[in-house]
């Protein structure tokens, strides 16, 4: 995809002079866990606790982009909806409807991005989980995905599925933790 | 290599920068300061948050072609790996932490002390501006308009006991034909804090203790010691006096650079050098090696 060189905007700009320059939106999809991982987050989930994702919202320091897919940076264009498929995917591990201890979760972004390294992406995502009971905060921790996968040609692609496969490592990261907290929290 | 490769850093190693190709140290000159009635400004940080330090395979290199660099990959995703999960104590504690906030809140004030700079922002950028943007926008300035670039990173170097941060800044005035590996002034300014721990995972704690508080001191020393060193190279009439000469190393992805230069500054903490090339590093004393320097012999500026 070629450079979105703002020129005429830029000029007019009154707040940065290079306003978006370089900057390409892109859609991402959200990847389903293997039958691997989802059967290990299903037999690692506690028993008497049920935790469920009230939101997972966009706390981003840098809301603009996550990789530099050179010369391009890359920025999401559908970050809502994404995050709601790693809430929804978590929810869908950790909700137990049987469950005695009913835990509410407000978790928030906080960083996604990719950077080359030698022959590699890597990709990281990370939020923080608020854990609350009666409506109060009980625990707060960070969770971290983080993944690195060759880099064949710098593709735009690549950088996302880096984050997408992060985002994964994250749902991972964040449901093999719940009995702990569980324990932590009762 | 374009002046935006060699700024993109992330791309091919934020360390190799100082050996790479590209524009030289182009001092500030009272002609130009007199020309410049205003100016634009475009502070780049492209990281979101300090990296691990891990020092990158190359010995897929031997094998060579696709099986090498498969070796190569393979060998670096582990070292990441590691690295990332080391460092995760210092993370849990800098979620808060915004260098780009703390990098331009040290440099803007520089910036406007000696120039007019009409579109300062309380937050660097995050998007890369390409060779031909930078470009567009020099034959776009207005006459007696100049436009600073400034481009920044930081990471941990040696085996994590450093934080090491670097910025470099370039100043273009308007031109028909921009040739951007000659800017109007151009210098890279280093800063390598003490070193903190044993290497890894002490360090690491280290950095992380009280809720990261050598971390945060570090990273907001690096940006006003850097921020100093610019208004420092602002000046046009410098009478630089020279301690002894000196050597620093520069550890970046691929191994360690050595650079030469005259000591200007010293106390018991840190010194600063100005490289044979002309640009400047803000390093612990302790760091420092004794070398011989053509331009600063027995202390004295030949």
């Amino acid at each position: 995809m070629k450079l979105k060189v703002l020129i005429g905007a830029l000029a007019l700009s009154s707040t940065s002079f290079i306003a978006n320059a370089g900057l390409t939106k892109m859609e991402i999809e959200f990847d389903s866990l293997s039958n691997k991982a989802s059967t290990k987050i299903n037999q690692a989930q506690p028993s008497d606790c049920s935790f469920n994702m009230l939101e997972l919202s966009d706390d981003r320091q840098n809301k603009e982009t996550v990789a530099l897919a050179f010369p391009d940076s890359i920025g999401i264009s559908n970050i809502e909806e994404y995050l709601g498929r790693v809430k929804e995917t978590s929810n869908g591990f950790t909700v137990d409807e049987n469950a005695q201890h009913k835990i509410d979760v407000n978790a928030r972004l906080i960083r996604m991005y990719t950077y080359p390294e030698s022959m590699n992406i890597l990709g990281i995502t990370a939020i923080v989980a608020d854990f609350m009971v009666n409506g109060e905060v009980v625990k707060s921790r960070q969770y971290r995905g983080f993944y690195a996968k060759t880099n064949w040609a710098g593709g735009k692609g690549e950088y996302l599925t880096a984050i997408n496969d992060s985002a994964q490592e994250l749902i991972k990261s964040y449901t093999l933790d719940l009995t702990n907290i569980c324990k932590d929290i009762l | 290599m374009t002046l935006l490769q060699k700024v993109s850093g992330l791309l091919i190693a934020v360390s190799l920068q100082a050996c790479v190709s590209g524009p030289k140290y182009t001092p500030m000159t009272e002609e130009t300061k007199q020309a410049v009635t205003s100016a634009r400004s475009y502070n780049l940080v492209l990281q979101d948050e300090i990296k691990p330090d891990v020092v990158v395979s190359n010995g897929g290199a031997a094998v060579g072609g696709l099986i090498g660099a498969m070796v190569d990959s393979s060998v670096n995703d582990s070292r990441a790996t590691e690295a990332r999960g080391g460092i995760q104590p210092l993370y849990d504690e800098i979620a808060d932490v915004d260098y780009r906030v703390t990098l331009a809140s040290a440099l803007n004030p520089v910036f406007n002390k000696h120039f007019n700079v009409v579109d300062l922002k309380d937050s660097a950028e995050t998007i890369l501006v390409s060779d031909k943007e930078l470009k567009s926008q020099i034959k776009a300035l207005k006459p007696g308009e100049a436009l600073f670039f400034s481009t920044s990173f930081y990471q941990f170097r040696a085996q994590s006991k450093m934080l090491q941060a670097l910025t470099q800044v370039f100043m273009f005035m308007r031109s028909d034909k921009p040739d951007i590996n000659k800017p109007n002034f151009y210098s890279m300014f280093t800063y390598q804090s003490p070193l903190v721990g044993n290497g890894g995972e002490d360090s690491i704690n280290s950095w992380a203790a009280d809720n990261a508080k050598l971390f945060r001191e570090q990273l907001q020393a690096s940006a006003d010691e850097i921020a100093k060193a610019i208004d420092y190279q602002m000046q046009t009439s410098l009478n630089e006096v020279c301690l002894k000469g000196g050597e620093v190393k520069v550890p970046n992805a691929l191994g360690i650079a050595k650079v030469k230069g005259n000591v200007f500054e010293e106390n018991e903490a840190m010194s600063k050098l100005r490289s044979t090339e002309g640009d400047l590093y803000i390093v612990a004393t302790s760091s420092v090696q004794p070398a011989k320097v053509k331009t600063c012999v027995n202390g004295e500026k030949s």
